[in-house]
């Protein structure tokens, strides 16, 4: 039987971390045969967490070769999202290596750190790049990438990773919130405008899923845990598998949805 | 390759219409290898739409055919699902025929019709009969199904049917909304309830899906200016839904719950 995304041509940003939803997402994609272009901000090596170091990991090389393993084609590139120059390479090169794209899942995000202080403590830099990322970059990589999926006739599936933190709002996430609620608000506008395009705009908001973005709150991970009404976090591949399925044909008629996967705990729309 | 699956049980409540999602359902899951029990109310033939008499359709028997020839097993029982000695007899039938049972796909509803009118002129009964058939109907067939995933012991799913109509009030829908807004409120207390029982509970809602229930509104004018108002430019097929409750049924699913999840062309996106 023929693999459900053969000749589908994905892009994935944010995909170089070991433990991460874009790896994830990459590597269920060409599980179902896709040919996938993984992006990363050429992450240094010295700043890999100790579990990467170990194992030799590569940044997005390493996932680039998860995924040749599952028999898919992979290229790399190194783009910062926010940069309309970055982001036309990015696309011209998938195009130049692949001929099309189908898919653009909009991951990647700024690291979770000094962004979680109370607004008086917020400096306006760090501010500005979590919005910056989230949402400039969400635009252009799908302002650029619709562009070919119009041309090229036959439909595309976007995937926006949003968060909890687009759905509730929570003292110390203000930069955060702001950006992932404005995900939701893009993923609707961008929905009405693409529908008759036969282009599928969802978002998925994960709540605490165990990736290494995360490992700065291993302190409270327990807590977190036991807050989860099914008592555990989640896993990088839970989020992954789902935003596949996101690009299937068979979902096409989700479309303009933010939908939660959190082990129940927010049940908001 | 071992089907998703297999070794499972699935119940789908009302799945006896040619076109409809409760029949794509049970199709879908019994797909992935599932064991699936179905029911109807045993409708008068006479009251079939035209293209189910045109080729012999038989009601539920004919849904579980079509899951025979997906290579699973199929039961049916006739089912008033707010009757609780009903609802008894399928759950029993079901653990005897089939030794366990996974998950519970509620899709039965009272058919579309002499609900859809003002709040002030609708029928007294005609108002209970559409919420007793969700909402009690529902409860009824979560309550007994999900002492046996308990028992079990190794999870569970239960999917709920709601709509469109639960998340957005509509001028004669009064009857309709109440039932399909009550339901998500159910989703998540059971999601609650169940969720270290590693038992999942979502709905799913869908907007305007071509299907027999919504032959009453015809398809002409009025059905071709509502679908060019869904962004996607078309209403959804009984297969489109089907294919979303199958995902949420599987293992890949597990970290999903409490939710109620829009299937809709984008018509209704921000709740």
């Amino acid at each position: 039987m023929e693999k459900e995304l053969k000749g589908k041509v994905a892009i994935v940003t944010g995909a170089g971390r070991l433990r991460g939803i874009g790896r994830a997402a990459a590597v269920a994609l060409a599980k179902l045969g896709a040919d996938v272009v993984v992006t990363g901000t050429g992450r240094k090596p010295e700043n890999y967490p100790e579990d990467e170091k170990a194992v030799g990991w590569k940044d997005v090389e390493s996932v680039a070769d998860l995924i040749r393993a599952e028999g898919s084609k992979a290229l790399t590139v190194i783009a910062d999202v926010t940069n309309k120059s970055d982001v036309k390479n990015m696309i011209d090169q998938t195009i130049k290596e692949f001929g099309r794209i189908d898919i653009l899942i909009n991951n990647a995000a700024y690291a979770r750190a000094e962004d979680r202080v109370p607004i008086l403590d917020l400096n306006e830099n760090v501010f500005q790049k979590v919005v910056d990322i989230k949402l400039t970059g969400t635009f252009l990589c799908t302002k650029g990438v619709i562009e070919h999926m119009i041309k090229q006739g036959d439909g595309g599936k976007i995937v926006n990773i949003s968060s909890s933190a687009g759905k509730k709002g929570t003292a110390n996430f203000l930069a955060y919130n702001a950006g992932n609620f404005g995900i939701i608000g893009m993923t609707q506008s961008m929905a009405r405008e693409l529908g008759p395009e036969n282009i599928n705009v969802n978002a998925v908001c994960p709540g605490a899923v165990d990736t290494s973005r995360m490992d700065v709150v291993r302190d409270d991970w327990d807590k977190m845990a036991a807050n989860t009404p099914i008592g555990r976090n989640g896993t990088d591949e839970e989020v992954g598998d789902f935003c596949v399925y996101l690009c299937t044909e068979a979902a096409s008629w989700i479309h303009g949805q933010s939908i939660n996967l959190n082990g129940g705990t927010i049940m908001e729309h | 390759m071992k089907k998703e699956l297999e070794g499972k049980t699935a119940i789908v409540t009302g799945a006896g219409r040619l076109r409809g999602i409760g029949r794509a359902t049970a199709v879908a899951l019994g797909r992935l290898g599932a064991n699936i029990v179905i029911t109807g109310t045993g409708r008068d033939p006479e009251t079939f739409p035209e293209d189910e008499k045109n080729i012999g359709w038989n009601d539920i028997e004919s849904t579980a055919e079509q899951i025979r020839n997906e290579g699973s097993l199929a039961k049916t029982i006739i089912t008033d699902i707010t009757k609780e000695s009903d609802v008894e007899i399928l759950i029993q039938s079901t653990l005897e025929t089939f030794d366990s049972l996974d998950i519970l796909v509620n899709n039965a509803a009272a058919p579309y019709g002499e609900d859809r009118v003002p709040i002030v002129e609708i029928e007294n009964e005609i108002f209970k009969k559409v919420i007793n058939t969700k909402v009690y109907g529902s409860f009824l067939c979560s309550k007994l199904a999900a002492r046996i995933m308990i028992s079990q012991n190794t999870g569970g799913r239960i999917i709920n049917l709601s709509s469109s109509a639960g998340k957005e009030g509509s001028a004669r829908m009064g009857a309709y909304n109440a039932a399909n807004f009550a339901i998500e409120g159910f989703t998540q207390a059971l999601a609650k309830e169940l969720a270290l029982d590693k038992i999942t509970v979502n709905s799913v809602c869908p907007g305007m899906t071509e299907t027999s229930r919504l032959d009453p509104i015809g398809r002409g004018a009025l059905w071709k200016s509502r679908a060019d108002n869904i962004p996607m430019g078309r209403v959804g097929t009984d297969e489109e839904v089907a294919d979303l409750i199958a995902f949420l049924s599987t293992d890949k699913a597990r970290f999903i719950t409490g939710q109620s999840i829009n299937i809709n062309g984008g018509s209704v996106t921000s709740r």
